[in-house]
């Protein structure tokens, strides 16, 4: 039976899961040749297409396997359907990670499936060590994909140095589908270090752009620098009245002390400061990267902005001590995060998503009418030069616009 | 090969030559057009030496405006564009064609903005690599990428070549410091891309012009991330008998956990030839050297070069009593960085930037050493080991065309090879024009259809940067191959 059998030509709303390439571009085929939109995904973690939208899925989620991981080398090349976390344990049994750190937002966005690795590329899933090592895009190094055209086409080398060419890893990474069906990926990898470090002072969202700032004047390697609302945080278990600023040091025991001294003469001499190393710190870093300090209540609302500037400051309009309003910064990810709670209506949340330029708002990750990539992704008609520009690089990719 | 690029007579280009030329002199600032009647033998090569192309006239902005002028006027008259920085290049990415339009970025040397307390700044184009360190430094900033030829190679040209250097381990490349970027297209329109305030993109297009070696767009102006300057900095090197000890060591480092900034190999033929031009003590009798530096706080680099003297072999394994030493009163890295002026001092040489995955760097040293053996052609590799990146040079007499010719083919035959290994053509050079014939051993046809694809959306021709990595010959307008 051929993908031309089995695509359904009235029905929608159908997901595919091929375990090989070659059946994978089959349906992509069957699709072009009907004219028939697809909508690529991984895992299915993002939220599902609504039931009068016309297209189907091809899912990357049986694409599984790692296909190349020599310690020595650094990389790791796996299917694109591999479960993050399987690669996450394997790297770890051998002393290594991923140097990006990439979150797990199931839980705070209410969302079902599996993450998988070809999704962290697609969507550059980047977490909080993201302030030291860069996003996960800066760590790709190669992909293989299946484009609007059905061709199969690897992107890069999967090497750790490699000038040859374009760098359409670049474009791929954070694509969100739109690119084609990623079914392979090569990631670098790092060993994992011998010591973290966790310190935690009581501040302001301000007052970590400040710091983080003036660690990086300084020389402080931090890989980690979020802050949390008070109310979160007491929601959680910490004795807190205000928000709390995180910090992470990590690498050899001599490099964590030589840094640590060096922060803690950084901070003003009256923040009180508290601290943990190793599993405590590790357990505290693993709720800030997944965003589990925040409330995940039915009917809540979730509003991200993208930090394209970590250093600029925050906007003096955001409601930070409006009530019912929780909230995260993490400079890594380059991310605010905002739950507005259920049945909770902010005015000021609403004027600022409404006011900002086209692309810059805040984007609605859950809650009534998500838009997270409508704001991203080009608009059908372009409006500007640039975006006539992403439009002409995606049609080169996928010129029939087949890709949702 | 390329040097035989013909004019087709009677072309519709050579009669719109004068034209042309007039049009952008009246645009332009005097002295900004060099046409007809001046020497433009400085712009018909690179650092590749061996390829030249005879432009049509070389154009000189000093900003952005007067570059998207120069762009929308040959974009008119149907003329490519070559956009050139320092013309450092090793595989002919700055030679023009025959019919090209030189737009050199030499008057682009403005320090535009400099925010000493975030460590960004904004330079022009043409500003040199170690200008921008210079620059920053009295504010206690340096900008870290650092290829070999930083004291004359130009911020551009890095964005074109998506340059690093050794430091690339630690600090990352070009891509990884871009924060900001205006460039003109081909239809002399500007694109600004990323900074504060910029209309963000969905897709990562100024990480796509990184090492898009001017095919895509004319960069004018960069903002970049620079790195404190370190408190201290400490070098350690060791000497071993075999090349599998001095790699094995490298691999301990790599996975104690600390990061060196950088970490460099050396083969017995590199340590004897640089201990000719460059003596600084290295130990001509062993096989290879591992040059080690940390760079951080007083405390944390002590510390750290104890524990590396730790993960040495035994002493069946080293030759001589290993060396560390605070890398700025230290001549350690004197050789190590004389390695071109070396190879230089033997002849004339070609040097390889090919890059194998870490594990594979064993055999394909090994394999280095018998395709140069093959074709009896004397070499001598450096190698970065934290991203698996060689320097091979191959040296010759530069008198004999013989030699010459089995180099290039020995370059090849290595370059093949190490693609075989899993790994790259070029990890730092770019490909050029001299390497344009084996990228199709890198990748599939229909790798190279899609790359070209992408250029189409920026470049509606052939008519910026022609005749390099992606560009088909065929598409030359006004050209006639030798």
């Amino acid at each position: 039976m051929t993908a031309h059998d089995v695509l359904p030509r009235t029905q929608s709303g159908r997901i595919f899961a091929p375990e090989r390439e070659e059946e994978a571009a089959e349906w992509l085929r069957a699709a072009r040749s009907r004219r028939r939109r697809l909508r690529l995904c991984g895992g299915d973690t993002r939220s599902r297409p609504r039931p009068e939208d016309p297209v189907d899925t091809l899912s990357a989620r049986r694409l599984c396997g790692v296909l190349r991981h020599d310690p020595r080398d650094r990389l790791i090349v796996a299917r694109a359907g591999t479960p993050l976390q399987a690669v996450v344990e394997l790297l770890a049994r051998q002393g290594q990670r991923l140097p990006f750190e990439p979150p797990d937002h199931r839980q705070l966005l209410r969302r079902q499936g599996t993450p998988t690795i070809g999704a962290v590329a697609a969507a550059n899933v980047t977490g909080p060590r993201g302030l030291d090592g860069g996003e996960a895009r800066s760590h790709l190094l190669a992909a293989r994909l299946l484009n609007g055209r059905a061709e199969a086409i690897r992107c890069g080398t999967a090497t750790l140095k490699d000038v040859a060419g374009l760098d359409l890893t670049r474009l791929v990474a954070g694509s969100l589908g739109r690119l084609g069906l990623i079914t392979e990926v090569a990631f670098r990898v790092e060993p994992i270090p011998e010591r973290e470090l966790t310190i935690r002072v009581a501040a302001s969202a301000e007052a970590l752009l400040h710091w983080s700032t003036r660690a990086r004047v300084r020389g402080i390697r931090l890989t980690g620098g979020v802050w949390v609302d008070g109310t979160s945080l007491r929601r959680a278990g910490y004795d807190e009245c205000g928000g709390s600023i995180f910090l992470r040091l990590e690498g050899p025991p001599a490099l964590v002390v030589a840094h640590r001294r060096r922060l803690l003469d950084l901070l003003p001499a009256e923040v009180e400061v508290e601290e943990c190393s190793d599993l405590a710190s590790a357990a505290i870093w693993a709720r800030l990267r997944d965003g589990s300090f925040l409330p995940t209540v039915e009917g809540d609302d979730v509003w991200e902005w993208r930090l394209e500037d970590l250093a600029g400051a925050l906007d003096p309009a955001l409601p930070f001590d409006e009530p019912g309003l929780s909230w995260q910064l993490d400079l890594g990810a380059r991310r605010l995060l905002c739950v507005v709670g259920a049945g909770q209506h902010s005015d000021r949340l609403t004027y600022l998503a409404s006011a900002a330029p086209p692309r810059c708002g805040p984007a609605l990750l859950r809650g009534p009418g998500t838009s997270a990539r409508a704001r991203r992704i080009p608009t059908p008609r372009p409006r500007s030069a640039l975006q006539a520009l992403e439009h002409a690089v995606l049609a080169s990719f996928d010129p029939d616009q087949l890709l949702a | 090969m390329f040097s035989a690029l013909l004019h087709r007579p009677g072309s519709p280009l050579l009669q719109d030559r004068s034209d042309l030329v007039d049009r952008l002199a009246q645009a332009l600032p005097r002295g900004a057009v060099i046409g007809t009647g001046h020497n433009l033998s400085t712009y018909e090569r690179d650092g590749s030496r061996d390829v030249s192309g005879d432009p049509l006239a070389v154009v000189l902005p000093e900003a952005t405006g007067q570059v998207e002028t120069v762009m929308r006027l040959a974009s008119q008259a149907g003329v490519s564009v070559m956009p050139r920085g320092a013309g450092t290049s090793r595989c002919g990415g700055a030679i023009p064609l025959a019919d090209s339009l030189v737009v050199g970025t030499s008057r682009m040397r403005q320090v535009l903005a400099f925010d000493a307390d975030r460590g960004l700044i904004r330079v022009q184009a043409g500003v040199t690599n170690l200008a921008v360190s210079t620059h920053s430094l009295p504010s206690g900033w340096r900008y870290a990428p650092d290829p070999s030829s930083r004291r004359t190679c130009s911020i551009g040209g890095n964005v074109g070549s998506n340059a690093s250097g050794a430091c690339a381990l630690r600090h990352g490349r070009t891509s990884d410091k871009l924060r900001g970027l205006t460039a003109v297209r081909q239809d002399g329109s500007r694109l600004d891309l990323g900074g504060h305030c910029q209309e963000p993109t969905a897709l990562d297009l100024m990480g796509l012009l990184c090492g898009s070696e001017g095919q895509l767009v004319f960069v004018t102006e960069v903002t970049l991330a620079l790195d404190p300057m370190p408190e201290s900095a400490v070098t350690l090197a060791a000497h071993f008998r075999n090349t599998t000890a001095a790699l094995a060591f490298a691999e301990r480092v790599l996975c104690s956990g600390w990061t060196p900034y950088r970490i460099e190999y050396m083969d017995a033929h590199a340590i004897g030839l640089t201990e000719r031009v460059a003596p600084c003590g290295y130990d001509t009798s062993a096989q290879a050297l591992v040059l080690v530096e940390l760079q951080g706080f007083d405390e944390e680099v002590r510390a750290g070069l104890e524990q590396l003297r730790g993960l040495l072999p035994g002493q069946a394994d080293q030759v001589g009593k290993v060396r560390s030493e605070a890398s700025d009163e230290s001549p350690l890295w004197h050789g190590r960085e004389s390695i071109y002026r070396a190879a230089s001092a033997s002849g004339a040489f070609e040097v390889l930037d090919v890059n194998v995955p870490l594990g594979r760097l064993i055999p394909t040293l090994q394999r280095v050493g018998e395709l140069a053996a093959t074709r009896a052609v004397p070499h001598a590799t450096v190698a970065h080991l934290g991203d698996g990146t060689l320097h091979t040079f191959l040296t010759y007499d530069p008198s004999d065309g013989a030699a010459r010719s089995r180099v290039r083919d020995c370059a090849d035959d290595i370059r093949l090879a190490c693609v075989a290994e899993g790994g790259s053509i070029s990890a730092e050079y770019g490909v050029g024009l001299s390497r344009r014939h084996l990228l199709e051993a890198q990748y599939a046809a229909a790798d190279l259809d899609q790359q070209r694809r992408v250029r189409h959306a920026f470049v509606s021709n052939d008519r910026l940067n022609p005749g390099k990595v992606l560009s088909s010959q065929v598409d030359f307008v006004g050209h006639v191959p030798a």
